[in-house]
């Protein structure tokens, strides 16, 4: 249990993330158990579980896509609370990217990823397509920038989905089941970008099956079962020696 | 190994073979076929041949003027005109300014509208010698204002507030200004009940749709608020104006209207209009909701993980991709609309319909044997379904040129 405890509060470092006695229910539903996390600058989080353990939730709590009911989340060291302004000014630091996609599909690729700098950033229209043809170039689809999302593949579209959360240079990425929607052929081109971008230094939180991705770049993997944060750990000691029975046997289960 | 790509089999094309694949496949269908061809062939010549040949059309004729404007007084009828031109002038600056994509659909509109003017215009010119000179300006103003603005690209900052301002343009040229003595417009008043037939119907459509929409998109978004008062007061307003029908509202509106306004009498027509609005508003607001419902979680959840306010969101990403889906039940509802103006009759009001059914009392109408009816309602039928028709292509221009990406 010692080293639980001390993989929650990582040695040095400056925190970004603070999660501490977070709890939150669906109705009846208990889905998110006194979870306490907390992220460094620079860190790379990695989330497994299995479907229904709530690590989709813990994520989308970060950024307010759900409400928590109990506990506290500070981000950048701005708590979430009701206060709109506190989540505005949190969601202008976190980006996030969703298993769908989310692109808007009215909207040209350029469009969709200039609109929240424009908006939100209050940034030029010329400036913002410049920073977006930067990002684009980054997750290496800039001569797509005129076309629909529906014109691209699903790696493609994630790929913009990426370039749109970067844009608003975010100190913090979330990422939620990425490349859980996508071909198996194209997992690779996203997982890709993502590990350029841990690399880079880039805050990260990553909800996803790839455990190949969690080896090379996590630098800490968390294992969420039904609710609760069963075991966190670096990747080698976590994939070579799991302390918990439940983080056994769902590893013998996908590995 | 490899298969070749092969080229398609060969289809059997041309009006004969499509005839054989879908009429003569089989005896059973070749003689259901005859039989229907014959039966349509006999319908449409009969009535070929009653409109040709039978029917009374002088009446018709002679009333275009009553069916356009009704009572109209006669030495005034510029003052319609000129609502038509100021209209007509805009829509040529729309169609001026207006680009590729949806602007498209403007401008095929204007072309179908000149088209329309025009032919007017040449029966005026030959038959109605009292308004030629007014059609040749309606078509001049309708050309000059696309050209302005083609010439002039910054007038369309100006063109939402021109619109605006044309309704009260228009309804001040057609009403003029009440009171007695000296009037310094030198528009003397003309009582509604002057006043109607197709100038009266196209009035109450166009403004009828213009303000249903952002009402009813205002009660769609107000019957999704947390707010339990606002929600609460909007599915209530939706379902009473839905519990009963149009007749009952004008009726209301024109009786107990003023009775809450403490005596206050607005025009009828101002009372109709309201009623009209008011109860397009609720089935408005029906149809957006479906489209809301219909928008992925998704695309509120990105809108909001990227920042947005909550106006923006709502503005640019949510209403453009709701209202998109449902163009076709929102046309459907203006054609609807366009069409049940013809009720307004029963308030005292005297929209084409109501002018029609006039013509056909009139005593050199009855002189006519079997009376002429049916002249003037194949007449109106014409008219209506080509505005209907007209509607029904923009819808689908419009749903064509929005549904972008789409692989």
């Amino acid at each position: 249990m010692d080293s639980v405890v001390s993989a929650l509060a990582p040695t040095g470092g400056q925190t970004i993330i603070d999660i501490s006695g977070l709890n939150k229910w669906f109705g009846d539903f208990h889905v998110l158990r006194n979870i306490n996390m907390s992220v460094n600058k620079g860190e790379v989080v990695v989330v497994i579980g299995p479907s229904g353990s709530g690590k989709s939730t813990l994520i989308r709590c970060v950024n307010r896509l759900e409400e928590h009911q109990q506990g506290k989340i500070v981000v950048d060291d701005i708590e979430l609370t009701d206060d709109v302004r506190n989540i505005d000014k949190i969601r202008r630091e976190t980006g996030m990217v969703f298993q769908q996609f989310n692109l808007f599909p009215h909207l040209t690729v350029l469009d969709n990823v200039t609109l929240a700098p424009i908006r939100v950033r209050k940034m030029k229209k010329s400036e913002a397509e410049q920073k977006a043809m930067y990002y684009l170039e980054k997750v290496k689809i800039p001569e797509q920038a005129s076309k629909f999302p529906g014109q691209l593949s699903g790696g493609q579209q994630q790929r913009v989905a990426i370039a749109r959360a970067l844009t608003m240079e975010p100190k913090v990425m979330l990422f939620d089941e990425p490349t859980s929607a996508l071909d198996p052929e194209v997992v690779g081109e996203v997982l890709e970008v993502m590990v350029n971008l841990a690399k880079e230094g880039m805050t990260m939180i990553v909800v996803t099956h790839e455990m190949g991705f969690a080896r090379e770049v996590g630098d800490r993997v968390v294992f969420m079962d039904a609710g609760q944060i069963v075991e966190v750990g670096t990747p080698e000691h976590f994939f070579v020696n799991p302390q918990e029975e439940r983080t056994k046997s769902f590893l013998s289960k996908i590995l | 190994m490899l298969q070749p790509a092969l080229p398609p089999p060969v289809r059997e094309t041309g009006t004969l073979a499509w005839m054989r694949r879908n009429l003569f496949s089989n005896l059973w269908n070749a003689l259901i076929s005859v039989v229907a061809l014959v039966v349509i062939a006999w319908g449409v010549l009969s009535l070929l041949n009653w409109m040709v040949f039978a029917a009374n059309w002088d009446r018709v004729w002679a009333n275009l003027r009553l069916m356009s404007i009704f009572r109209y007084p006669i030495e005034l009828v510029w003052r319609p005109m000129a609502s038509v031109m100021i209209v007509i002038f805009l829509f040529g600056m729309s169609a001026g300014l207006s680009k590729d994509g949806t602007g498209r659909i403007v401008r095929s509109a204007y072309n179908w509208m000149m088209g329309f003017v025009g032919f007017i215009t040449l029966v005026a010119l030959f038959a109605f010698p009292s308004v030629r000179f007014l059609w040749i300006a309606v078509v001049v103003l309708g050309v000059a204002g696309f050209w302005l603005a083609r010439a002039v690209p910054v007038l369309a900052k100006a063109l939402p507030w021109l619109w605006i301002a044309s309704w009260f343009v228009s309804l001040f040229f057609l009403l003029g200004v009440g009171g007695n003595g000296n009037n310094p417009t030198g528009l003397e008043f003309v009582p509604p009940n002057l006043w109607g037939g197709i100038i009266l119907t196209f009035f109450f459509s166009v403004t009828g749709i213009v303000l249903c929409f952002p009402l009813g998109i205002a009660l769609a978004l107000g019957r999704q608020s947390k707010l339990p008062a606002i929600k609460y007061f909007c599915i209530f307003y939706i379902e009473i104006i839905r519990g009963a029908p149009l007749i009952t509202w004008l009726f209301t509106a024109s009786l107990l209207l003023p009775l809450f306004l403490g005596g206050i009498r607005p025009e009828a027509i101002i009372r109709a209009q309201v009623a009209i609005v008011l109860f397009a508003a609720a089935y408005m607001a029906e149809n957006v909701r479906g489209g809301l419902q219909a928008l992925p979680k998704g695309q509120r959840e990105a809108a909001h993980a990227l920042g947005l306010t909550p106006w923006d969101s709502m503005r640019l990403i949510i209403l453009p991709q709701a209202l998109r889906s449902v163009i076709p039940a929102i046309v459907g509802l203006f054609i609807g609309l366009f069409k049940d103006t013809s009720l307004i009759t029963i308030v005292g009001l005297f929209d084409l319909f109501a002018v029609a059914l006039k013509v056909a009392t009139q005593p050199e109408s009855k002189l006519i044997a079997g009376g002429i009816v049916r002249e003037l309602f194949i007449f109106m039928a014409i008219f209506y379904w080509f505005f209907c028709f007209r509607m029904s292509v923009a819808s689908r221009q419009l749903e064509q040129e929005l549904g972008l990406g789409t692989r």
